[in-house]
């Protein structure tokens, strides 16, 4: 029987169907496979079982990753064929192709000699194109990190600084982030780049996480990020008073916003700093002077708890705390409550 | 507003059954899909009168249909489409788990779990940092896969399901303890990685599996608990702004939790925040009443049962994941006419029971 999906011929496989007696006559969580998903999932099982690493092996896993991108070994053997047409492979191709002379089209798309950059590229822009058609896929990223790695092994002998990240890289996260400012696994992939390539000290990732949260200065995401950028590398590039400033200012701007306050928390714990210096630009946010609510701030009152706490002025702190459960944030009341027995016993 | 019992097991009875089209993009995922239905009809006290004998020896059996056996190796996989690809077709520790936690639930004895095999992939599947990978590479006997700590808490839940006491094969439990303090965020909640955004999801399962190998001491958690209470969100007039300047903010919110700061509440993060809090005994410390609101007037599906994952005007479908988190959260407050749940195996009272009785007889 003749079997094509796309350009490429399959026609020479025995498909393996998708029955199982083991368990056809129960009927519990049975999907109404689709003939197009039991066709497809038949030659696709065909292949992985004869370990097939080809170019149609390669578009019979995209074809399948469409279907049902959680599929967990999918992505292992398109790791697979990848490796080999553009590592061991790569140069079989070649020679194989040359001795024909008349390649068929059909059965390589790409032509003689398809060397393994190209390979490789073709891969990249193809996870670009997947991740944007799965925002929340959690495979796509990690397999991305495959072969970021194989590129660098193959194409640039192992030394990962000639991988132009600018290129490569902040393209299509600017894609994604544009969708959806606070994709995890995006994120996740950019700490991954910084972890990956050193890039602690680049000004280009302060000045991401500025532009994004003069956007949105509520964007966790960028807040934590910055954190990494700042305080996750072996030295700081970065003028710690300058930063206190700035996280100073984000939150004179939207004092009820939770990220700035805890941004500000973190360095303070990170950095060892006494939180009683605080104290001065907390009073501007408990209506101290004016009983101005609009300018109130739930985390300043937390805050000033803490400082009370490390103080040792315990009623000032059960005060604070009761006021936050009674008056502030009452749907944390018993939280609070038990923030008032610990501050006052301790 | 009230509980819609009768429509949450017409619910779950529906996808215990035959599932439409749609359901192919879930083909990995299917002993998850079983696993959320069957928890969630017998919180529900509804397994036993919904199911025959027969029918749960027969759902027992496809079970174990699953399983993978190799010479090394035993575990399950994730649908029967793995079946018969070879190397293609390794056990899958998400799976291995979602299938132990259905058959005690079944009230299986797991006298048919190769245990030794099944802790063998388990060991091997742990990565150098203390992580485990959801797959192994089955030709180089390498893990294969994204990190996080949901494989650490399922890797610590299958080692305690199959009451493992070996010393031939066990898990690096230094190095799994040290990767989950690894992943706490300057905030306090748990993360994907290293300085990674601190996440409610994430947070259970790091804790999750600290709780599993006896080493969750509520102690050091001070900070994460502080993160925790915070993600239930509350709008009153001294945040007023937040809802006026806030993209993400939303009033109908209230009450309900996010996985992240500044991000909408969902029916999941109910679940993750609040069994993250009943495993240092402290799910107290948040708005009960509200949370229980949340979850009735705002994500349970009231015309098809079940919950849906937010209180989105365009998310008004249930799925099995939303609706088993959504009554189990119920469960841990002490919600009437719901069995308790078992924080640490996320298994009934009933199944637990049941389950530390045939281990019981066994010693």
């Amino acid at each position: 029987m003749s079997q094509k999906f796309g350009d490429y011929d399959y026609s020479d496989l025995e498909p393996l169907p998708l029955d199982s007696p083991e368990t056809d006559d129960i009927i519990l969580c049975r999907i109404m496979y689709s003939e197009e998903y039991k066709t497809l999932m038949s030659y696709m099982r065909a292949l992985m079982a004869k370990n097939e690493l080809s170019e149609r092996a390669l578009y019979m896993t995209e074809l399948v990753i469409g279907k049902v991108a959680a599929h967990y070994t999918v992505w292992e053997y398109r790791y697979k064929i990848v490796k080999e047409l553009a590592g061991e492979g790569a140069a079989d191709n070649a020679a194989e192709n040359a001795a024909d002379n008349a390649p068929d089209g059909l059965q390589d798309s790409q032509g003689p000699g398809v060397s393994p950059s190209t390979i490789l590229q073709r891969e990249l822009s193809w996870c670009g194109r997947i991740a944007l058609e799965n925002e929340k896929n959690y495979q796509i990223w990690h397999y991305r990190q495959l072969i970021i790695g194989l590129m660098i092994d193959l194409l640039y002998g192992g030394d990962s600084s000639s991988y132009d990240i600018e290129k490569e890289e902040y393209p299509i996260i600017s894609k994604m982030i544009k969708d959806d400012e606070k994709n995890y696994h995006v994120w996740s992939h950019r700490r991954w780049l910084v972890e990956t390539f050193k890039l602690h000290s680049s000004k280009e990732e302060l000045r991401f996480t500025e532009e994004l949260l003069i956007q949105d200065v509520r964007n966790n995401s960028a807040w934590n990020h910055r954190f990494f950028v700042i305080f996750g590398g072996k030295t700081m590039n970065r003028d710690l008073d300058e930063e206190i400033e700035f996280v100073k200012l984000q939150i004179e701007k939207s004092p009820t916003n939770p990220s700035s306050w805890n941004y500000l928390r973190g360095i303070y714990k990170k950095m060892g700093l006494n939180i009683g210096e605080l104290k001065g630009f907390v009073d501007k946010f408990i209506g101290k002077e004016k009983e101005k609510e609009d300018n109130l701030s739930v985390q300043a009152f937390e805050l000033l708890g803490e400082i009370y706490e490390i103080e040792n002025e315990k009623r000032k702190a059960g005060e604070v705390y009761e006021l936050l459960g009674k008056k502030l944030d009452v749907i944390r009341v018993n939280y609070w409550e038990q923030r008032r027995l610990l501050a006052e016993s301790n | 507003m009230s509980l819609h019992t009768k429509k949450h097991i017409a619910y779950f009875k529906r996808c215990l059954g035959v599932l439409p089209t749609s359901f192919e993009s879930e083909d990995s995922n299917k002993l998850a899909v079983l696993y959320f239905s069957l928890t969630g009809l017998d919180l529900l006290g509804a397994l036993q009168s919904s199911f025959s004998e027969k029918d749960r020896a027969d759902f027992i059996r496809w079970i174990y249909a699953h399983a993978v056996e190799t010479d090394k190796y035993y575990g399950f996989r994730g649908s029967m489409v793995y079946k018969d690809t070879g190397v293609y077709d390794p056990p899958n520790l998400g799976a291995t788990c979602f299938a132990l936690q259905s058959l005690i639930t079944l009230g299986d004895s797991l006298d048919g779990v190769r245990k030794k095999k099944l802790m063998r992939y388990v060991v091997d599947c742990q990565r150098k940092d203390g992580s485990f990978a959801p797959i192994l590479d089955l030709v180089t006997g390498l893990p294969f896969g994204e990190e996080d700590s949901r494989y650490c808490m399922i890797a610590a839940t299958i080692r305690k399901v199959v009451n493992w006491q070996g010393t031939e094969y066990d898990i690096d439990i230094d190095r799994l303890c040290e990767y989950v303090r690894s992943i706490k965020a300057f905030d306090g909640g748990l993360s994907m990685g290293r300085m990674c955004e601190s996440h409610a999801g994430l947070t259970f399962c790091g804790l999750d599996s600290l709780k599993l190998v006896a080493r969750l001491d509520r102690r050091d958690w001070k900070d994460t608990i502080d993160f925790l209470v915070h993600r239930q969100v509350s709008y009153n007039k001294y945040n007023q702004r937040e809802l006026e300047e806030n993209p993400y903010g939303d009033a109908e919110d209230n009450g309900g939790f996010n996985g992240r700061l500044n991000k909408y509440a969902d029916t999941c993060y109910v679940f993750w925040t609040i069994n993250s809090l009943a495993l240092l005994d402290e799910e107290r410390l948040i708005g009960v009443n509200e949370a229980k609101d949340f979850l009735l007037t705002q994500t349970q599906n009231e015309m098809m049962g079940g919950f849906n994952k937010t209180n989105d005007s365009d998310d008004n479908y249930p799925d099995p994941l939303h609706s088993f988190l959504g009554l189990a959260t119920l469960s841990i407050l002490g919600f009437d006419g719901l069995d308790g749940l078992n924080s640490e195996l996320v298994i009934t009272e009933r199944a637990y029971k049941k389950w530390a009785e045939i281990r019981s007889d066994k010693e």
